[in-house]
Order: structure tokens, then sequence, then C-alpha cells
């Protein structure tokens, strides 16, 4: 806890600033790269989401006031411009945010920063299908493999909720894996 | 034919992955857009900074009489949705900073009285399939 103190500390400090934010970059970049590619599930749009919200963290530094850990509020950041850029990109092409992932989904043969197999393909497809809030708590629990309590932090959802959420989850993508 | 148990199974990838070096250079990137959004220090005052500061004081005086008589903008006229955006942006603002802007009439009513045990919540919410349409957090 000091630790991140001290670094929200130089995060706010004018003269240490860039070179702690520059820190802040690597040491999130991987799971945060991680996090938005799932949801928006391109790289392309991947990278711009990323690098707006490694901006938007920036510009906002000011008004974190560490109520929560500085982890679960750049975590948020992401989550947030993630799913508003799904939602912006499914509003051009006239089509609901759950079309335009399952389209998404359906161009992975094609992309060239996929490596899946059949089973992993299967899987992004089953997912795809599920309701916006419970793809978003499967997608944090099982690839991410985040903790409930940090997602409850991130998601503002209680822990109870999000395991209900997981579980329904399962239920349907297990029921989608059976149906062949 | 065994069926497919999700936790059972091995962790399936999620099979994304990033281009060769992406990681290595995307700090710099990231930096260099932050770098070139900052304003520009020791900038010399010149001709043209004046000539745009005294614009800038000519309109903001010729137009204080005609912005006071349009009416300001209320909260009404703020959509919702909006309003949730700012709201959902401005990551630190918390239940406990909304419920401080309510009287107590308004919390009042909010109010529900239940006795319930966590199991019987968990049990509620874990055979309701729907439950996340009648739940708010």
């Amino acid at each position: 806890m000091q630790d991140e103190k001290e670094f929200i500390d130089q995060l706010l400090h004018p003269k240490t600033q860039n070179q702690a934010f520059e820190k802040l970059i690597k040491d999130f970049q991987r799971p945060l790269y991680s996090h938005i590619r799932t949801i928006v599930i391109n790289h392309d749009d991947t990278d711009d989401v990323l690098q707006n919200v490694f901006i938007k963290v920036f510009r906002n530094l000011k008004n974190f006031k560490g109520e929560s850990k500085l982890f679960s509020w750049v975590y948020r950041i992401a989550t947030n411009e993630s799913i508003t850029f799904i939602n912006q990109k499914a509003r051009k092409n006239n089509i609901s945010s759950q079309e335009q992932a399952q389209k998404e989904i359906d161009n992975l043969h094609a992309d060239s920063y996929f490596d899946g197999n059949a089973v992993e393909i299967k899987l992004q497809k089953a997912v795809a299908l599920l309701p916006e809030k419970q793809q978003l708590v499967f997608k944090m629990k099982y690839f991410q493999e985040l903790k409930y309590e940090e997602i409850s932090a991130i998601l503002g959802t209680t822990v109870g909720g999000l395991k209900a959420s997981y579980f329904h989850a399962v239920k349907k993508i297990e029921d989608y894996m059976n149906a062949d | 034919m065994n069926k497919f148990n999700l936790d059972k199974h091995p962790t399936i990838a999620s099979g994304f992955n990033a281009p060769d070096h992406y990681f290595d250079d995307l700090p710099a990137i990231v930096m260099e857009k932050i770098n070139q959004e900052q304003p520009a220090k020791n900038r010399v005052f010149t001709l043209t900074n004046f000539v745009f500061a005294a614009a800038a004081i000519l309109i903001l005086a010729l137009g204080i009489p005609f912005f006071m008589s349009k009416s300001v903008t209320s909260f009404e006229q703020i959509d919702t949705h909006s309003l949730e955006n700012y709201l959902s942006y401005q990551s630190n603002v918390s239940s406990y900073d909304l419920m401080n802007l309510m009287d107590s009439n308004e919390l009042d009513a909010l109010q529900v009285d239940l006795q319930l045990e966590d199991d019987a919540v968990e049990n509620i919410l874990i055979t309701n399939p729907n439950f996340e349409n009648h739940i708010t957090e």
C-alpha cells in the first residue's frame, strides 16, 4: 500500500510524472491489452483503445483520489473505453453490440493475430452469445484469471452477483459446446 | 461421449496474440502522444499571441451581454445518457457521493426493508438465469 502511495505521488509530481507514467504503461500494458482484446476482439481496435486508455489515465491522474487501488481504477477505465468502442462501432454499422461482437468473432479465422484452434474459436463464439454483463464477468474471470474481489472493485458489482453471473455464463457455454 | 465441462476441461486460451515488438514500442508511442498534448514550456510571448489574446478579450467583452441574456443550460436539459456517461468516466464518483447529494426524503424512498441471509440471496441469484434484469448495483 505504501509502495502504491509513493508511486501515485510520483505520478502526480511534475518532476517525476513522465518517468513514473512510463513505468505504469510497462506494468499495465500486457494485462490491459489482453483485457481490451477479449472485448473488442481484433488487434488494431485493441491498439487504438489501449492507447486511448493510457492517455485518458494520464489526463485524469489528478482526479484519482486513491479510494480504490490504481489497478482497479485503470482497469475500470479500460473496461468502459472498450465497451464504448464496441457500442460505437455497432452503431456505425447499424447493428447491435452483440451482433458486432459476433461479426468480429466470425472474422477470427482470417485474423493474423489470432492463433486459436477449433475449440478456442468455438469458445469465443459461445462467449459472444452471452448477455453483455455475463460476457464481461466470464472474460475477466476465465481469460484474465482475476479474483472475484478484483472484478468487484472494477465493475462495482457484489461478489455474490459476480459468482451468479459466472455460474450462468458457464452453464450457457457448456450447453453451446455440447450442442454439436 | 464425454460432455464438455468447463471446470474439468484444461484451460482454453483466448487465442489472441500481439505483433512482435508491440509491447517494446508501445510505451514510447503513448508518451509521444501525451507529450504532444502538453503545452510547450518556456513559450516566448509573440505578437501573434498578443493579437489572439486581444481578440479573445474583445469577443468576451462584446459577448457577455449576449450570453447573459440566454438561458443557462439547466440540469434538466442534460439528457440522461450524457449524464450517465459523465458519471461513468468520472470514476471517483461513488454511490456514497451520489447519496450525499440526496435529501432524507429521497433516501427514504430508496430504502427497502429486507432481512435476507447471504446464502438465500446467492440461491435466488443462481436459480434465476435472468437475475441481472431485476437487480441494481
